[in-house]
């Protein structure tokens, strides 16, 4: 029990390194490895914040320009609204007249199902 | 054991801009290979190893002008290391397992451990290691590999006092009956 108590002691100079091969150099370039990735990613975090940057001046411009374009468009009286509103709607009316009135013309032909079906049978299969 | 003292300047030196890269490089050199082999033991290949260590000394770069010192810096870095390396792990279950099975391969003579070299060893020791679960493997490595006390650890992982020691208790529980057999 005792040996067994005491047995990890025999590890005590136990090195990970006779375990777990280490390519030959790693540690001596392990430091300039990392000064490049750090350089790499503050480029590209620099890069990030100029185009942030610039995407934030070219909003500023844009919405500078739709608000100012805006403005000039949306003026128009009520009186030239109402007059266009009534002649949109004296288009529709006589639309809507000329769809009533053609009620038995031949443009409503379609809507007679068992006609059709009957013609396209005697085309078609007959 | 990182001394005091070369904590203390490692962050003098890094937190003036004149010397910054001075105080960084003096920091990768004294944390490089313990931070190394201890994440090794947790992804076994060395490919992985090397991507999270420089992860984690990069991690270190931007974020250690933010270190308040309430812990020890090695604390801190072991931290990261952990967290990184558990990140890694949880993202890659599979690659883990064939390493795994790449450590379990390796032959161990069937002699006793008084005829066993030191690399013999050694590899019988990670071999019991790898044969616990995370919880324990990792409790176990700070306490014997580091050397690290209870509440250290606790800082490292977050996980309570009485959590770890029952974890270190189960550890050296399995990993001596092991040795035994072996």
């Amino acid at each position: 029990m005792q040996n067994k108590k005491d047995i990890l002691k025999n590890y005590q100079d136990h090195k990970p390194s006779s375990v777990y091969n280490v390519p030959d150099g790693y540690f001596d370039g392990l430091n300039n490895q990392i000064f490049d990735k750090i350089n790499n990613k503050s480029k590209v975090i620099s890069l990030n914040f100029l185009f942030k940057y610039a995407a934030a001046i070219a909003l500023l411009i844009g919405s500078y320009f739709l608000f100012n374009s805006t403005h000039s468009t949306i003026e128009i009286s009520y009186a030239d609204l109402n007059e266009s509103i009534d002649e949109y709607m004296s288009f529709e009316d006589e639309l809507f007249y000329t769809f009533v009135t053609s009620e038995n013309d031949e443009s409503m032909s379609y809507l007679d199902v068992e006609q059709n079906i009957s013609d396209y049978l005697e085309i078609e299969i007959y | 054991m990182i001394n005091k003292e070369l904590e203390q300047q490692i962050l003098i030196l890094f937190n003036s801009s004149k010397s910054k890269t001075e105080g960084f490089n003096l920091l990768v050199n004294t944390f490089k290979e313990p931070l190394y082999f201890h994440i090794r033991r947790i992804l076994i290949s060395h490919d992985s190893t090397d991507d999270v260590l420089q992860e984690v000394f990069i991690k270190c770069w931007n974020k250690l002008d933010t270190f308040n010192q309430q812990s020890k810096l090695f604390t801190w870095l072991y931290k990261i290391a952990h967290n990184e390396a558990l990140q890694w792990l949880s993202k890659n279950k599979k690659h883990i397992q064939s390493n795994l099975q790449q450590i379990n391969q390796q032959h161990i003579p069937t002699t006793t451990i008084f005829a066993k070299d030191a690399k013999e060893i050694s590899l019988i020791l990670e071999k019991a290691l790898l044969n616990l679960p995370q919880k324990q493997r990792l409790v176990f490595q700070y306490k014997y590999f580091e050397d690290l006390s209870y509440k250290e650890i606790q800082q490292i992982t977050g996980v309570s006092i009485g959590g770890l020691k029952a974890s270190y208790h189960h550890a050296v529980t399995k990993i001596k009956n092991y040795l035994s057999d072996h």
